[in-house]
């Protein structure tokens, strides 16, 4: 008897947890992130995740709030000693041997690897970010909106894919491989990366290849207006009809939840691109 | 093995020159015939891009070989190499530097290799006076120095500025400020130069003390030669970075073929310097089209092999 007065009981009893832990906004709230990449800190924020960031690298420009977090990364190498101090739970980092990356998993810190390589992996990694620290409904709200966005992207390609040359870096001259995000940003508004057969994510090419893969636009990752003018200059000598465009390079470079921004003004530019061409044909 | 007859070695490089010179200006991705290009793009491509970009090639490295067989002569050391002294440090420094002082200046590259070029060369000739030993010492820890300026550069310089100061450090003839017509003449000039002081510099092979009881006044040509020397290597990294390889083994490779005699050896050594950089530049333009390899990593990986076989082959 008392056996089975004790079971419903007991049952109550955890119901009555369940309750209170739904009622605590998240089970995670303790989490201490560490975002070791730009576009890692923008992902967590768009989240929702900002508040539980204690820790940013130097390059975190980006929502306005992460620009006044401790800096305890750059791009080359993580302060061990300041980014322990903030007692973090968890390292968001772009690569798995991140210089002194070892050092916080040796002190117990989870450490989540987010390098995407497309559109989608960026928002499964938004969703995973999500999971681990406890914004998983929230995070699938917003992944479920920059879906519906990708989604309208695509219903705007009407014609078949755009050949366009991005410019990384001009001197030597850079440009995007087949495992580069941004060749698949690239696809999902229309236009093709004319070295997406390249097996490496970035390359070194020649303004000679270039103009034998007849690009129809050249994306330059604008840093300064002057160097998208000194661009214009060289390309035109070379590729007299073809537009160099320019992109805002914290949009389209970094794969965080603003590339769908990147893309959609790229997509607009391009489309306009389109328009001349057939008007002059 | 004795070397072979100079004259008709010196011929039939002058004959490979020439093949290889037309042959890489023609090759590329598609091959381009300068004479019935198939439309305008290609005719420009062949005379603004590829022509260019091949005589740039030969000329940086005739200009790295000579300096090379310079170096190799006045030091009196056989691994003696246009970058011994730190010339190529001192410029690296300089140029990175540069880089990250003027970011968005294209230029700023090229101009500061030449400045910094300048620097390391004015500091070894204060020591010039020491004697190929201690110059030698003095060169190999003013390289050290360098190195360490540069990695301190490096490890303070801004990531996207990294790739553009790797890309400078392994080579780029595709990006030469200096014209190949000026790069031309200066090799020209500079194998001249040789020639003049070709029989002083045989007598060096004596010796010092045997040079100066033959009449030699050996510190002003040991100041001439470190001057000189210095100053193509400097004209060389300027126009297409540090490119390893060719000055330290093409000297050597010429005394095995045609004798250690400065008037057939420097014209030797401009030629072949030339013919193995624009090979390995062809090389990494055309392997993995429409991708690029650095060209330093070719210029050992294709001059390493031919010169381990001529080392076999003439004991």
């Amino acid at each position: 008897m008392y056996v089975y007065a004790s079971g419903p009981s007991m049952m109550r009893l955890l119901y009555i947890l369940l309750c209170l832990l739904a009622c605590v906004p998240d089970a995670w709230a303790d989490a201490r992130v560490l975002a070791l990449t730009p576009a890692a800190c923008e992902m967590l924020f768009a989240i929702g995740a900002g508040p539980q960031v204690v820790g940013v690298s130097e390059h975190c420009d980006y929502p306005p709030a992460a620009r006044h977090l401790p800096r305890i990364a750059d791009y080359r190498r993580l302060f061990v000693e300041p980014a322990l101090r903030l007692k973090p739970t968890l390292a968001v980092s772009g690569q798995a041997d991140f210089p002194g990356l070892s050092a916080l998993r040796k002190e117990g810190v989870r450490v989540m690897l987010v390098h995407p390589a497309s559109v989608k992996g960026v928002l499964a990694a938004m969703l995973a970010l999500g999971r681990a620290t406890g914004h998983g409904s929230s995070g699938g709200t917003v992944v479920a909106r920059l879906r519906r966005r990708l989604d309208r992207l695509a219903a705007g390609i009407s014609s078949p894919p755009l050949p366009v040359f991005y410019e990384d870096w001009p001197q030597p001259l850079l440009t995007e491989g087949g495992p580069s995000f941004i060749t698949d940003a690239l696809q999902h508004i229309g236009a093709r990366n004319i070295f997406s057969a390249m097996p490496m994510e970035t390359l070194r090419t020649s303004v000679e290849a270039v103009v034998q893969a007849r690009p129809r636009a050249i994306i330059v990752p604008e840093v300064s207006e002057k160097r998208l003018v000194a661009r214009r200059a060289f390309w035109r000598h070379w590729l007299p009809d073809v537009p160099v465009i320019g992109v805002d390079a914290d949009l389209m470079q970094r794969p965080g939840p603003r590339l769908l921004d990147g893309m959609a003004a790229l997509q607009r530019r391009l489309t306009s691109v389109r328009g001349v061409v057939h008007a002059a044909r | 093995m004795r070397p072979a007859r100079p004259a008709v070695a010196l011929l039939l490089l002058l004959v490979l020159t020439a093949g290889v010179l037309v042959v890489a200006a023609s090759m590329g991705q598609s091959w381009i015939n300068p004479f019935h290009p198939a439309d305008a793009t290609s005719a420009a491509i062949y005379w603004q891009l590829r022509l260019p970009r091949v005589l740039t090639a030969f000329a940086v490295g005739g200009l790295l070989s000579v300096a090379g067989a310079g170096f190799q002569v006045m030091l009196q050391n056989p691994l003696a190499e246009p970058y011994v002294l730190g010339v190529a440090g001192s410029a690296a420094a300089g140029a990175v530097g540069c880089a990250a002082l003027f970011p968005n200046v294209a230029w700023a590259m090229p101009a500061g290799a030449f400045v910094g070029a300048s620097l390391g060369i004015g500091i070894v000739g204060l020591f010039a006076s020491l004697g190929p030993v201690r110059l030698l010492l003095a060169g190999v820890v003013l390289a050290a120095f360098w190195a360490a300026v540069l990695a301190l550069l490096l490890s303070l310089l801004p990531a996207r500025e990294l790739g553009r100061a790797f890309g400078w450090m392994l080579g780029d003839l595709s990006a030469s400020p200096l014209s190949p017509t000026l790069l031309l003449v200066v090799l020209g000039i500079s194998v001249l130069g040789g020639l003049a002081v070709s029989t002083s510099l045989d007598r060096l092979l004596l010796g010092e003390k045997q040079a100066r009881a033959l009449g030699i006044p050996v510190r002003r040509l040991h100041l001439g030669l470190l001057l000189g020397a210095s100053a193509m290597t400097a004209v060389a990294v300027t126009a297409a970075g540090t490119i390893g390889f060719v000055g330290l083994v093409i000297p050597h490779m010429m005394r095995m073929l045609i004798g250690p005699m400065h008037r057939l050896l420097i014209p030797a050594a401009a030629l072949a310097g030339g013919v193995l950089l624009v090979t390995a530049d062809t090389a990494a333009r055309t392997v993995v089209a429409p991708a690029e390899l650095p060209v330093g990593v070719l210029t050992a990986m294709i001059g390493v092999p031919v010169f381990l076989a001529l080392l076999v082959q003439r004991r």
